[in-house]
């Protein structure tokens, strides 16, 4: 403890809250833990909130400074501060707590399991009433420290003396029930009302034999940070900063000061201060628990009697692998398997494929299609097992990229589900392990441009005006990574263009962007990992206490992803696609429809007619290979096997694109260019891809034939090249590998090409293991797509939202596939979308469901269909009103969607009826079913009502109705060219197109380019915008649901596309007549033209 | 258009007025403003016989003068008003007008009014319908709850919209109770008021509302005043020192002041259910007073004003509901110079009551005023002088109509004396009673706030008074070094400064302390993050 005579004295600080007491401290845990390590504490103790949620990230600031040397013996100590009651509105120098700190690994599971229970009543509002807490039979308090800041009830009571005597009553409690290892915080913050509880602290200690401790009950790690402090009460509240004054801390003491200031502060308590010297240091002495000690073992219950986990993974690998390969097992995966399961052996990770060979089998067992992907696939276990689907023995496939010896780290098998069936899944997880001890993993949200700026300009009352203007500019995705200030500054630009009337001079621009600035990565709140999970073989609390999460039935561990592997704890990855659902849901209709049962494994893998249709792009609705980019690239990559496919799967990704991959590859594979090698020893790494170097393992391969890298060092090459910098650790690495590659005779052109491509990893790459796997599926989507079309497009109308392509563009292609589709009705559709048998023919026709139709409930929607089955169908309207027992709002969703046209009744006449839904049972002496006279739908009407009620129309095309009726651009519609025949036109010849925007892309690696997909009448039209040509039209581009665009084609190998250079406006001059001509006042063609929000675009930006 | 010579006569104006509505005055005594709108209704059906005559010498119909007189009368270029035979109607032409800018006066019958109202849209329809509601709920109408309107108005929204119908027009053939069995009665009451196409086909005297409610607003013509349903009367208080013809006092047609004679027996025509809220001039009660010889001592002054305010008081004209917030007291010196000395009561005065005590309150807050005025206009005279009076005037200029429920709170049932009291204490004092109290902010010159702090959680911020002076300096001072000079300070607390204030998230702190200077004055100063001194209270 510090003495005023020591010149470095030392120091350890018992409370400190980082930002993980969520919008309460205002420092990062490793800027707390900096900034103690530099003032030369002895120790410092994180006492967050109701919860572990820093402590990961203090002790990983630790470990940091510890591995450089810089750590000056500092010591952590793990704790938390509880809330008492639910008092988390007021104050925090108010509120009812108590902290509590772990002395050893059985204190820090105390500690855990008192946060678990503190949560249990929800998400928010965390507290356990004292007394439950001394609560002999329920918890128990072994090496559990606990200490009383010099705040809370008494204090909000003023210390009066009853206050004194309630907060005696209850130490004596605490006393009674922690001992010696209760003690009492004092704290000195240079103000009257903070140290007006000290004298009465002392009496009390004097009085219980209670000893002190000094702390400065730290909310923030420098006195710079008192503003984001007080912003943060702000935002808590919800109110502007200058109405909570009652809630900040009234000057910047609650920081880490230095020890010998602190010495001088509390020297004139005297023999106190020493006493609390000697306490402080006894404390220290008696903790002995550090986060290093956490342990993690896998669940045991899977083995069998007589096994041990490695023992039992050998024996099913081998059984699953003879089952596999029918006895007989290939020789490449016999030595494959022993390698591997040596391996696992040596690292203990036996458990790990257990437990998710355990998963998978479950998910089977209950017909929920999976698969594993990422480096998984590179394992011949994980494919025996039926984990991952990917054979390898048919591929180079390199396991260091999943497990090395070096590294040690648990591997990463990332297993994806059916998304509709993922939930069930993840329940029977907690089912399976128990709640104790299966959880997610939590996911940290925090501050990012758009909600720092939001958050701050609303806790500093700027108006909502502004706070709309600033959102409005950071919604843009160029903007939306740019700093504070930027966004500001176009803020300003924006509102002023909008004519904004409010004063820019009161808004206080420069306060506002320096404080969002200050505030950008501040944990808001906690999340939920997008499938990661946990499960252990003994209570979670051992490792960290649990919460609820916001989404039903689902718990967390209070750790991040990043916690959780800096503290070597496994994770399984349980996610989640769609196409998994919509291969099933295929499978279940071919086999009802067509008689066949399919499987993934059942699918013939070389047939031709689906590489046919594949290498002509006509991929709509198939899995990866549908994007613009994809489909721009098939006709020239031709792929003709899986392997090709996955080389078109993982080469249209930023990787290789910003790595300059994809044109050699092109042309080596049209033979344009020689395929050769920069060194004789990279052919078998480069052979199939033809000396292009397009995937992870490649690089890794290459580190490790000519770098001088070992397996582990070209792990750790991989692993940082998600976070690529020339700065920092991988600088080293980087240097090395040069260094190598030079030595061992690499061209310098090849080394910077990898160099390069390294880079592009940074943004996104695929591993070749991971890329098979995603090519599996999309050879079976395209290959149930090329033979089952039907049922292809309806298991995917089913399995929405997902994909590329909405519902519109989907059914658009099937009907340019030849397909029928009928629309929604009232007696023929379901709530899904079906299949009918065409009258007189095997073909199949689409009845779109009732799934489609906006604002239609499930509930009803299906109680209608099992009411239609039971009575037989409706004969009349009326029928349907009575028996069909809707309420308003479902039944004009069914008018709105044209599903009662069946009965003769028109949409607007039937939308009328259903206002009145609540009259239906006087439907014999009311006006109730009697269609109202209403003028018919024009045909621009029928469009419109179509896209707002189900996303689609089955009328005429809205593109077709705008050429022929509409028509209000300045070039005339003779000019136009129909998206069917852009093939046929010569390239670099200036074409001008009319078509309804269906996506926008603007991925980053493409500098500001825009890609566009239009779709008139005849096809779909893919459109690239540069970047001066976007900011000239942005508007146009960005806001309207229709493009007239001129621009020059660029014809290749079939796949096409248009440059634009100009973007024409739709003119009301042309199609506005008179004003108060009714037809022009109700539905004016042009106005339609001028449409924003027809149909929801799928935008990436 | 009110050109042709058989334009029907317009009963109801909707006339686009941004500022004062006094000037309707001229057309009718019946006005109202339209809530949320910058629309006049005008009831012209109380003067028509006075327009007739006019018009008649004029050699014009009454349309025509009104369509003349109006532009004059608004002395506007651009005139926008619509006139028809119900407020609702001649409001939804207004409305269609506003929406495509059409300015002139247009009748809801004439071709071009007709074309313009069928361009009305959906959401200028609704925007009219929220407005009569606010005037629906100010009235407290039975039977209408403003939740369930706003949320059958968003169910009318969103059904036009399914159905692709932009204005009324495409439902012109709907009958009211289509309207109110999908979106309920108000909406079928609407739609009743707006749909009939034929003037011939307009119930105007029949009830529109078939269930609910069965007398919906105030029948006037049929239901004496007695039995009327009580309602609230709406109450605009003046500006304290303002007046004149630009305030404005809002009541129900028949809310206490007496009909003006040309209005005495309502018209029968007045359409039943409508929510008009008339908006009426102010009138002023005046005393004037000529004295045989020239005063100027308030003690002398005194009696002869308590004769006048008893005069006032009994003045015809003033009615048990009105209360007096300011009176005028024009004197006129024997130099025959006028002087205004204003009479402002901080709450709503009863001067009836004040007569019981003499004009106690209502004489002491005029003495107050006076002796300001007399200072004032001695001081302006650069006269030592007392200023002789000879004669004065004293008129009623603030009055208030207060609200029914008010009654109690000025002692009229007996309860709340204590409240009476005090208000009447507050209306007696030359100042204002001003409280305090402290609030949980650590700044000390913000950590005391008129009364009516929110907090009721103020446990440290009472220790921080025990700390603290009781008396601050405004601003803080700047202590000189001379002044520090041998000067000791005790240390007491440390404060950051409002930092969103300075707008400088880095801004600075001050460190209060103790200072006993040399002249043995306790000082509270404070030192700020520069070093700078400053004095910023005294201890007793």
């Amino acid at each position: 403890m510090a003495s005023s005579a020591d010149a470095s004295p030392g120091w350890n600080e018992w409370i400190a809250h980082t930002n993980f007491s969520f919008l309460t401290g205002a420092s990062h845990p490793a800027e707390v833990v900096e900034r103690a390590v530099a003032l030369g504490y002895k120790g410092l103790a994180i006492t967050d909130f109701d919860g572990a949620y820093g402590l990961a990230r203090s002790f990983r600031a630790l470990e940091r400074l510890r591995k450089d040397g810089r750590d000056g013996g500092m010591r952590l100590f793990y704790g938390a501060e509880l809330h008492l009651a639910r008092d988390h509105e007021l104050p925090v120098v108010w509120r009812d707590t108590i902290i509590l700190i772990a002395q050893s690994h059985r204190g820090y599971f105390n500690l855990c399991r008192l946060l678990t229970e503190a949560h249990r009543g929800g998400k928010n509002g965390a507290h356990l009433p004292l007394m439950e807490i001394l609560d002999e039979k329920a918890f128990d308090l072994e090496d559990l420290v606990a200490i009383q800041p010099m705040r809370g009830r008494a204090r909000r009571a003023g210390w009066t003396p009853a206050a004194e005597l309630e907060l005696a009553a209850r130490c004596a409690e605490v006393k009674r029930r922690f001992g010696p290892r209760f003690h009492l915080a004092l704290s000195r913050h240079l103000h009257p009302s903070e140290d007006e509880g000290l004298q009465p602290t002392l009496r009390l200690a004097r009085a219980l034999d209670v000893p002190c401790l000094l702390s400065q009950d730290v909310f923030f790690h420098h006195p710079d940070r008192k503003s984001l402090s007080d912003l943060l009460h702000a935002i808590r509240c919800n109110r502007p900063v200058g109405e909570v004054t009652a809630q900040h801390f009234p000057n910047a003491e609650r920081s880490l000061r230095d020890p010998a200031g602190l010495a001088r502060l509390y020297a004139d308590l005297g023999p106190v201060q020493k006493a609390a010297q000697a306490a402080s240091a006894a404390l220290s002495a008696s903790i002995h628990f550090d986060l290093k000690e956490l342990t993690y073992r896998y669940p045991q219950e899977m083995l069998p009697e007589g096994h041990t986990s490695q023992s039992y993974l050998e024996e099913l690998s081998w059984a699953s692998a003879k089952e596999r390969f029918g006895g007989n097992v290939p020789e490449k995966i016999v030595t494959l398997l022993q390698h591997e399961l040596t391996l696992v052996g040596q690292l203990g990770f036996a458990d790990y494929f257990v437990t998710v060979w355990d998963i998978v089998r479950w998910a089977r067992s209950q017909h929920i299609l999976c698969q594993g992907r990422g480096s998984a696939a590179n394992s011949a276990v994980c494919y025996v097992l039926g984990i991952t689907a990917v054979d390898v023995s048919e591929h180079e496939m390199l396991f260091e990229r999943f497990i090395s010896v070096e590294r040690g780290d648990p591997p990463d098998i990332d297993v994806d589900f059916e998304h509709e069936r993922r939930e069930e899944v993840i329940q029977y997880i907690y089912r399976r392990f128990g709640r104790d001890r299966a959880a997610m993993v939590a996911n940290v949200i925090t501050f990012e441009s758009r909600g720092a700026l939001r958050a701050v300009g609303k806790a500093l009352g700027v108006a909502e005006v502004w706070l709309g203007a600033t959102s409005q500019v950071l919604g843009l995705r160029e903007l939306r990574q740019s700093e504070p200030d930027d966004a500001l500054g176009e803020a300003k630009k924006i509102a002023a263009q909008k004519g904004v009337a409010e004063d820019p001079a009161t808004v206080p621009w420069g306060l506002w962007g320096e404080l969002a600035a200050r505030l950008h990565g501040f944990p808001r709140h906690l999340g939920i990992h997008s499938g990661g999970f946990i499960v252990t073989d003994r209570a979670l609390e051992w490792l960290a206490p649990r919460e609820p999460a916001t989404m039903e039935n689902r718990t967390v561990v209070q750790w991040c992803k990043e916690d959780i592997e800096a503290l070597d704890i496994f994770k399984i990855d349980i996610l989640a696609l769609g196409m998994l659902t919509a291969i099933r849901k295929c499978f279940t209709l071919v086999k009802d429809h067509y008689g066949k049962e399919l499987t993934i494994a059942a699918i013939p893998v070389l047939d031709q007619p689906t590489y046919d249709m594949i290498c002509r792009a006509d991929t709509v609705g198939t899995f990866q290979v549908e994007s613009r980019a994809q489909m721009s690239m098939l006709p020239r990559l031709k792929p003709r096997n899986l392997y090709e496919l996955a080389i078109e799967v993982a080469i249209v990704r930023p990787g290789p694109i910003q790595g300059k991959m994809v044109h050699p590859f092109l042309r080596r594979r049209t033979g344009v260019e020689k395929i050769d090698y920069p060194d004789p020893r990279l052919e078998p790494i480069l052979k199939r891809t033809m000396g292009v170097p397009i995937f992870q393992e490649q690089v890794m391969r290459i580190a490790m034939e000519v770098g001088g890298f070992s397996p582990g060092e070209s792990n750790e090459l991989r692993r940082h090249m998600g976070s690529f910098t020339m700065k920092g650790d991988l600088s080293g690495m980087i240097g090395k590998l040069e260094q190598g590659m030079r030595k061992n005779g690499l061209g310098e052109e090849f080394i910077a090409r990898l160099m390069e491509q390294i880079k592009g990893f940074s943004h996104y790459g695929f591993p070749e293991s991971h890329a098979i796997s995603f090519a599996l599926l999309a050879y079976v989507s395209s290959y149930l797509k090329q033979h089952y079309p039907a049922a292809f497009f309806t298991a995917l109308l089913n399995s929405q939202p997902m994909g590329f392509y909405t519902p519109h563009a989907l059914l658009q292609t099937a009907q340019h596939l030849g397909l029928e589709v009928r629309p929604p009705c009232a007696l023929r559709s379901r709530w899904e979308t079906t299949l009918e048998r065409r009258n007189g023919e095997r073909a199949h026709a689409i009845r779109v469901g009732l799934h489609l139709v906006s604002s239609l409930r499930e509930e009803s929607a299906r109680l209608l269909v099992e009411r239609r089955d039971r009575a037989g169908g409706f004969g009349t309207l009326e029928e349907l009103l009575r028996q069909g027992r809707l309420g308003r709002v479902d039944l004009t969703a069914l008018a709105a969607a044209d599903a009662l046209k069946i009965f003769g009744v028109s949409r607007r006449a039937a939308l009328w009826i259903a206002e009145a839904a609540a009259f239906t049972e006087f439907l014999e002496d009311a006006d109730v079913a009697q269609p109202a006279e209403l003028p018919p739908e024009s045909p621009w009407e029928r469009a419109t009502a179509d896209f707002k009620a189900l996303g689609t129309t089955f009328g005429r095309h809205p593109t077709a109705l705008l050429r022929e009726q509409g028509w209000c651009y300045r070039p005339k519609t003779h000019t136009l060219t129909p998206a069917a025949k852009l093939t046929q036109v010569r390239s670099g010849r200036n074409v001008v197109v009319f078509g309804m925007v269906l996506v926008r892309q603007m991925p980053p690696e493409a500098k500001g380019v825009m890609f566009a997909t239009l779709e008139d009448d005849t096809g779909l039209i893919n459109l690239i915008f540069h970047p001066q040509v976007r900011q000239r039209f942005r508007a146009l581009i960005d806001g309207l649901t229709f493009l007239c665009v001129e621009g020059r084609i660029q014809n290749q190998d079939g796949a096409y596309s248009i440059l634009v250079q100009t973007v024409h406006a739709p003119s009301l001059s042309a199609a506005e007549v008179v004003p108060l001509r009714r037809d022009a006042l109700i539905s004016p063609a042009a106005s339609l033209a001028q449409e924003r929000h027809l149909v929801n675009s799928r935008d990436y930006f | 258009m009110l050109t042709a010579a058989d334009a029907p006569w317009p009963r109801y104006l909707a006339v686009e007025l941004s500022g004062d509505g006094a000037r309707l005055l001229a057309l009718s005594p019946w006005l109202m403003r339209w809530e949320g709108e910058v629309l006049w209704l005008v009831d012209l059906t109380p003067c028509r016989r006075y327009w007739e005559t006019l018009a008649e010498r004029a050699g014009r119909t009454a349309a025509e003068l009104v369509r003349e007189l109006l532009p004059r009368l608004l002395g506007e270029d651009l005139v926008r008003a619509a006139s028809a035979d119900h407020p609702w109607r001649a409001l939804l032409l207004a409305r269609a007008m506003g929406e495509r800018k059409v300015g002139g006066i247009l009748d809801w019958d004439a071709p071009f009014g007709k074309a313009l109202r069928d361009a009305l849209t959906w959401s200028g329809w609704l925007a009219l319908a929220k407005s009569c509601a606010v005037h629906l709920q100010s009235l407290h109408q039975k039977r209408f709850g403003a939740q369930r309107f706003a949320q059958q108005c968003r169910q009318l929204e969103g059904a036009m919209a399914r159905l692709g119908a932009r204005g009324p027009l495409m439902l012109a053939g709907e009958e009211a109770m289509a309207f109110r069995r999908r979106f309920g009665s108000w909406i079928g009451i609407f739609w009743e008021w707006g749909a009939p196409r034929d003037p011939a086909s307009v119930p105007r005297t029949a009830a529109p509302l078939p269930r609910d409610p069965a007398a919906p607003f105030f029948p006037r013509a049929s239901v004496p005043r007695s039995q009327a349903p009580r309602r609230p009367h709406l109450m605009l208080i003046p500006d304290a020192v303002g007046g004149g013809a630009s305030e404005e006092t809002e009541a129900p047609r028949d809310a206490g002041l007496p009909p003006r004679e040309d209005v005495a027996a309502p018209s029968p025509s007045r359409e039943p259910g409508f929510p008009w809220l008339a908006w009426l001039p102010r009138t002023t009660p005046e005393r004037p007073r000529h004295l045989d010889f020239p005063l100027w001592r308030w003690d002398d002054l005194a009696p002869l004003l308590a004769e006048d305010l008893a005069a006032l008081g009994v003045d015809p004209r003033w009615q048990p509901e009105e209360r007096v917030t300011e009176l005028v007291w024009q004197l006129t010196l024997n130099d025959l110079s006028e002087i205004a000395v204003s009479v402002v009561f901080r709450h709503p005065h009863d001067l009836r009551k004040d007569a019981a005590s003499g004009f106690r309150i209502t004489l002491l807050q005029a003495s107050y005023a006076f002796e300001d005025a007399m200072r004032h206009a001695r001081r302006h005279r650069e006269s030592e002088v007392e200023l002789p009076i000879t004669s004065w005037s004293v008129r009623v200029a603030g009055r208030i109509v207060t609200l029914t429920t008010w009654a109690d709170l000025f002692g009229e049932a007996g309860s709340d004396t204590d409240l009476v009291r005090l208000l009447e204490i507050e209306n007696a004092l030359a100042v204002g009673l001003e409280r305090y109290t402290l609030t949980a902010d650590w700044l000390p010159e913000s950590s005391y706030v008129r009364a009516a702090s929110t907090s009721t959680e103020l446990a440290d911020w009472v220790t921080l008074a025990r700390r603290r002076p009781l008396f601050y300096t405004v601003t803080p001072v700047p202590l000189t070094a001379a002044e520090l000079r041998g000067s000791r300070q005790l240390f007491l607390e440390r404060v950051a400064t409002k930092w969103w204030e300075a707008g400088n998230p880095d801004s600075g702190r001050r460190d209060y302390y103790q200072l006993l200077d040399r002249e043995g004055r306790y000082l509270w100063a404070f030192r700020d993050e520069q070093g700078a001194w400053f004095k910023h209270g005294l201890f007793g």
